[in-house]
């Protein structure tokens, strides 16, 4: 956590004069499109690119050197290319990350927990994040995602990574908060804490991006229906505050609930977005993103060499960091929340405020 | 149709060889291929060939549809006939038909247009 925290002043004068370009401390690649899910909120599982090989990514990874900390494998279904474990592990020896994250939609139960096995165990310096994708109870969630007994191998697959008990590894659950769900979210958030009791829970909005060709679908929620999401979501947090690491990363979480809110209510960049300059996206074909949500090219990494910072300091990708400056773009996408946070003081601020708040509450709670 | 909005983002060298319009009309019934051809008239000639860079964005300005074209020294005349929505690339499996339906899909969430230029 250190880590990005001390770059934070780097990005941000990069930021401000758009001269410096620090290579970014967060990084996803989506490892492919190909997905074995077909959910109502998202489109990628029909497209189809020409996917990165394991050399390819081996190259790239060497580039970016010890800059990222936060790796994130996504897709399409990352669990479905077999060589995903080997992909991440030449991250790790390559860029020695903090945290590695991984969604999944837990379909592949056997794959993800022996995954999960061997990453815990050969990446033991990196916290590994498994998310599972939870959209509803029951066949619900089976018929939100169009796979019949997803629901029933998620829980399956949840059990197997409980049962590994590596001290590196955080099984969550991410809900992705949809005009399609939105009105069974209390029920599904009672669930996940009653009975999941995950390490971690997430929710993040349904939005119309273009990497998941959702632009057109009518997904995203109304503003006071995801106000009252978020009234509960700090409720709950307010009555079970957490200390420690799981503090931070709650006061965090609580201050992105806002942000979250605020963008979709007010139309408009609410944290100055650091897309682009602490953070990217690396499609599956090697496309270089500032973000997911507008997936515009900066370059692509077989034209380059596999050289990342050639793709980085393309005059491209500067004239697109200045549009995000700009606030030409607004977006709730947590991702890239979550970096730009690290990198704004007062949103810092707020974060530390919501800990020590939280820390007090605590408190009161063991007291009573 | 309503005109698409034109936003200014021109550049410096563009502003000094043309100025731009500040909506571009939906050619009506010419969407072929899901979306329409864009036209527009320059308020004076080109003193010098320009090529223009369009791109659409949704309301909440994330680029969805873009293309390009040439206007020549002297003409008024913009027309944007091949444009295409951003990540249609990746549909290249699909028959033609799912294609026009999914530009469609992301045509229908234009809200403005910004024009950027090469010399």
């Amino acid at each position: 956590m250190l880590k990005p925290l001390l770059r934070a002043p780097l990005y941000n004068l990069a930021r401000r004069t758009g001269r410096l370009r620090p290579l970014p401390t967060n990084l996803t690649f989506s490892v492919s499109y190909r997905c074995n899910s077909t959910c109502q909120t998202c489109n990628v599982w029909r497209k189809r690119v020409a996917d990165f090989t394991l050399d390819e990514y081996e190259r790239t990874f060497r580039s970016l050197g010890h800059a990222p900390y936060w790796l994130t494998f996504s897709g399409g279904e990352p669990f479905l290319r077999r060589d995903l474990v080997d992909i991440i592990l030449a991250a790790y020896r390559a860029c020695r990350p903090g945290i590695i994250n991984i969604p999944t939609n837990a379909i592949l139960t056997s794959r993800v927990v022996e995954g999960a096995e061997r990453l815990t165990r050969e990446a033991p310096d990196a916290q590994i994040v498994i998310n599972l994708s939870l959209d509803g109870i029951g066949a619900r969630h089976d018929e939100l995602r169009g796979v019949r007994g997803n629901y029933t191998k998620l829980c399956a697959t949840y059990a197997g990574l409980r049962e590994l008990r590596a001290p590196n590894l955080t099984i969550g659950i991410h809900t992705v908060v949809s005009r399609l769900n939105i009105a069974e979210f209390e029920a599904l958030h009672e669930h996940v804490r009653r009975e999941l009791k995950p390490d971690s829970f997430i929710t993040e909005l349904a939005e119309e991006r273009v990497e998941l060709d959702t632009i057109g679908l009518d997904i995203t929620p109304e503003a006071d229906a995801y106000q009252r999401v978020v009234d509960r979501l700090v409720a709950d947090a307010d009555a079970e505050p957490a200390e420690g690491v799981a503090g931070i990363a709650q006061a965090f979480r609580r201050h992105y609930y806002d942000i979250a809110r605020r963008t979709l209510a007010e139309q408009r960049q609410v944290l100055p977005c650091y897309a682009g300059i602490a953070s990217a996206h690396v499609a599956p074909n090697g496309d270089v993103w500032t973000c997911c949500i507008r997936a515009e090219p900066m370059g692509n990494l077989r034209d380059t060499g596999y050289d990342f910072r050639r793709v980085w300091e393309t005059t491209r990708a500067d004239e697109l960091r200045a549009s995000i400056k700009r606030g030409e773009c607004h977006c709730p996408l947590a991702n890239a929340a979550y970096s730009s946070m690290l990198c704004d003081p007062p949103s810092l601020l707020r974060v530390a405020r919501n800990f020590l708040k939280a820390k007090t509450r605590a408190r009161h709670v063991r007291a009573s | 149709m309503q005109p698409l909005v034109l936003r200014s983002a021109v550049a410096r060298h563009t502003a000094a060889v043309a100025a731009l319009p500040q909506a571009l009309t939906i050619e009506d019934g010419n969407d072929r291929d899901g979306i329409p051809a864009l036209t527009g008239e320059l308020p004076r000639s080109a003193s010098r060939p320009l090529r223009l860079v369009l791109r659409v964005h949704n309301a909440a300005g994330v680029p969805i549809v873009a293309g390009e074209t040439r206007v020549d020294a002297g003409a008024t005349r913009i027309e944007f006939r091949d444009l295409r929505a951003l990540g249609i690339e990746a549909y290249a499996h699909v028959p033609a038909e799912e294609r026009v339906r999914i530009a469609r899909r992301i045509w229908s969430r234009r809200a403005y247009g910004v024009i950027e230029s090469g010399a």
